[in-house]
């Protein structure tokens, strides 16, 4: 009787530690395939790696060496905001100042057209930015990717539209246009980009608002 | 892209079959316990049963390669690859990892020594149940070593150098009667029992200049030495010995920065620092270099022998055999307890 309970106690011992190990490895290996060994997880790794290598960091740096990159990128992007407000200022003031011709002024308070070799649709925003502080239309093409701007004074705001103008000109060169009121811009012109400006100038001239008044400015 | 393929296992010799080195070889994920070389090492000083497998499909095609020896364990037996932590399957990329491992389940357990680094995965879907082993840490060599030194050492990395510089420590090459005496003082003090010479001598005659032997000397005396593999673009940093008299000297910072510099000379693509578990002290002096920390789990199939991977009881006898260090670390007795210990 005693033999037979202790035999009995220990194949029960066995049976339940076999079943605890089953159970216990099965959840390990179940764990592994579900957290570590997934393909994901590798990828993600050599990922995290390559662009460790390529910020010349640890993989564990990453997270503060991104943020280094992305402070230092917002801070230029700062920069060069800042330095194409002076330059759009600086140009407006060589080409339309009074007093950079004796008093006289190239501006009339009219519509103007200017045009950039090089320029590119940031130039032109930022020009075109410069100009909604005066009077009167001023058409913006960047030769450069083939973007325009078109800004709308705040006195003639009554009459035009920033957005309806940078839309014909997009509908006479191809491409897009978007904006406000005063301030728009468009890009992916396909067609002569000067001439589709000179027609909307030509358009805009023949306006009461602008019809009376004299010749316009253009420049390039 | 994987395809469902029916595979035949067969023993083999890796000695032997040429396919076996052209599979390991070409093989990505591949380690040099993978290798003829190993395994020649391992069957010539132990004497294990080779249980060596390839599968080959219906073509006659070697699709996948498993090495592993026919061990006692208690009262049973188990194939497994010894005294390493890389024993897992290498596998054509074309077929489905668990295919292989289902066709491995038969006959006694096995254990497949796994990292998650492998690429291999489907354990759990064949059956395997998995022991947790511990971690290796891999430092991947992505930037020069002066850049590795600057931004991937700790800096008390660099302290330590400087420290073993200054006392006039160099690492210099070394032969396995050099670098034998230093590890067998390293098992004793460590109350844990010990390779056989003739295992690091049939390491060195197998696998050539694939095999390390680097002492770090000062004022004549060896103070610390280790012994890695230098195999395809891998460096394994795999039996480091040093004198704990001389620790003060930092014989095994500049030992293991010795390493490194020689895998990124070389071109290597990964310094691996071997197995270790975290919190242990020796874990935290890998960690200093800068590495990746993989787990490492064993698969054991069937399921409910799952114990035999387990390294727990090791440690938990530790602190006995380090009181029984003389009788475990006998020069007849040590070699016979590693041989039955397999790891």
């Amino acid at each position: 009787m005693l033999v037979g309970g202790i035999a009995f106690v220990a194949t029960c011992c066995y049976w339940w530690q076999r079943e605890r190990r089953i159970r216990e490895s099965l959840i390990a290996s179940r764990e592994w395939a579900a957290n570590t060994a997934g393909e994901i997880d590798r990828e993600g790794l050599r990922a995290a790696e390559a662009a460790a290598e390529r910020l010349d960091a640890r993989v564990e740096d990453l997270p503060q060496r991104i943020a280094t990159l992305d402070e230092e990128r917002r801070d230029l992007r700062r920069e060069v905001s800042t330095a194409r407000e002076r330059w759009a200022d600086a140009l407006w003031h060589a080409r339309f100042s009074r007093e950079n011709d004796g008093g006289r002024s190239f501006d009339d308070g009219t519509v103007r057209t200017i045009e950039f070799e090089r320029g590119e649709l940031a130039d032109a925003r930022a020009l075109a930015k410069r100009a909604s502080d005066e009077a009167g239309v001023t058409l913006i093409a960047a030769h450069g990717d083939g973007s325009f701007a078109v800004a709308v004074g705040e006195t003639t705001t009554d009459e035009f539209s920033a957005t309806d103008i940078a839309d014909d000109l997009a509908d006479e060169v191809g491409g897009g246009a978007g904006g406000n009121e005063r301030l728009a811009a468009g890009g992916g012109a396909t067609g002569a980009l000067s001439e589709g400006c000179q027609r909307i100038q030509d358009h805009l001239l023949q306006s009461d608002t602008f019809s009376s008044r004299e010749a316009p400015a253009s420049e390039s | 892209m994987t395809e469902d393929v029916e595979l035949t296992a067969r023993t083999i010799s890796p000695a032997r079959d040429r396919e076996w080195g052209e599979f390991v070889a070409d093989h990505s994920d591949a380690t040099v316990f993978h290798t003829a070389g190993w395994t020649s090492a391992v069957e010539t000083a132990f004497g294990y049963e080779p249980s060596h497998v390839w599968l080959i499909d219906r073509s006659g095609a070697v699709r996948a390669v498993v090495p592993g020896f026919t061990v006692r364990d208690g009262l049973g037996r188990s194939v497994l690859n010894p005294f390493c932590e890389y024993g897992f399957p290498l596998v054509d990329e074309t077929v489905a990892d668990t295919a292989v491992l289902s066709a491995l389940c038969d006959g006694p357990t096995r254990i497949l020594k796994g990292a998650d680094w492998s690429g291999v995965s489907g354990y759990n879907a064949a059956g395997y149940g998995g022991v947790r082993t511990g971690s290796a840490i891999r430092l991947p060599l992505d930037r020069s070593y002066e850049t590795l030194r600057e931004s991937a050492f700790d800096g008390d990395v660099r302290r330590c150098v400087r420290t073993a510089r200054d006392a006039g420590v160099r690492v210099v090459d070394g032969s396995v009667e050099e670098f034998y005496p230093l590890y067998l003082a390293t098992m004793r003090r460590l109350g844990s029992p010990q390779f056989p010479e003739r295992f690091f001598a049939a390491l060195v005659d197998a696998l050539g200049d694939g095999v390390a032997i680097r002492l770090a000397e000062r004022a004549g005396e060896t103070i610390g030495a280790a012994l890695s593999f230098e195999w395809d673009d891998t460096t394994t940093v795999w039996a480091p010995a040093s004198r704990r008299t001389h620790w003060e000297h930092r014989p095994n910072h500049l030992l293991y920065t010795d390493a490194i510099e020689r895998a990124c000379t070389a071109g290597r693509s990964t310094v691996d620092f071997g197995r270790s578990r975290r919190g242990s002290s020796v874990h935290g002096f890998k960690t200093q270099f800068g590495g990746v920390e993989f787990p490492l789990m064993s698969f054991v199939a069937p399921p409910h022998r799952a114990n035999r991977a387990s390294l727990d009881d090791y440690g938990r006898l530790a602190p006995l055999t380090r009181r029984l260090s003389p009788l475990v670390t006998h020069p007849t007795m040590g070699p016979k307890l590693k041989e039955a210990i397999h790891e």
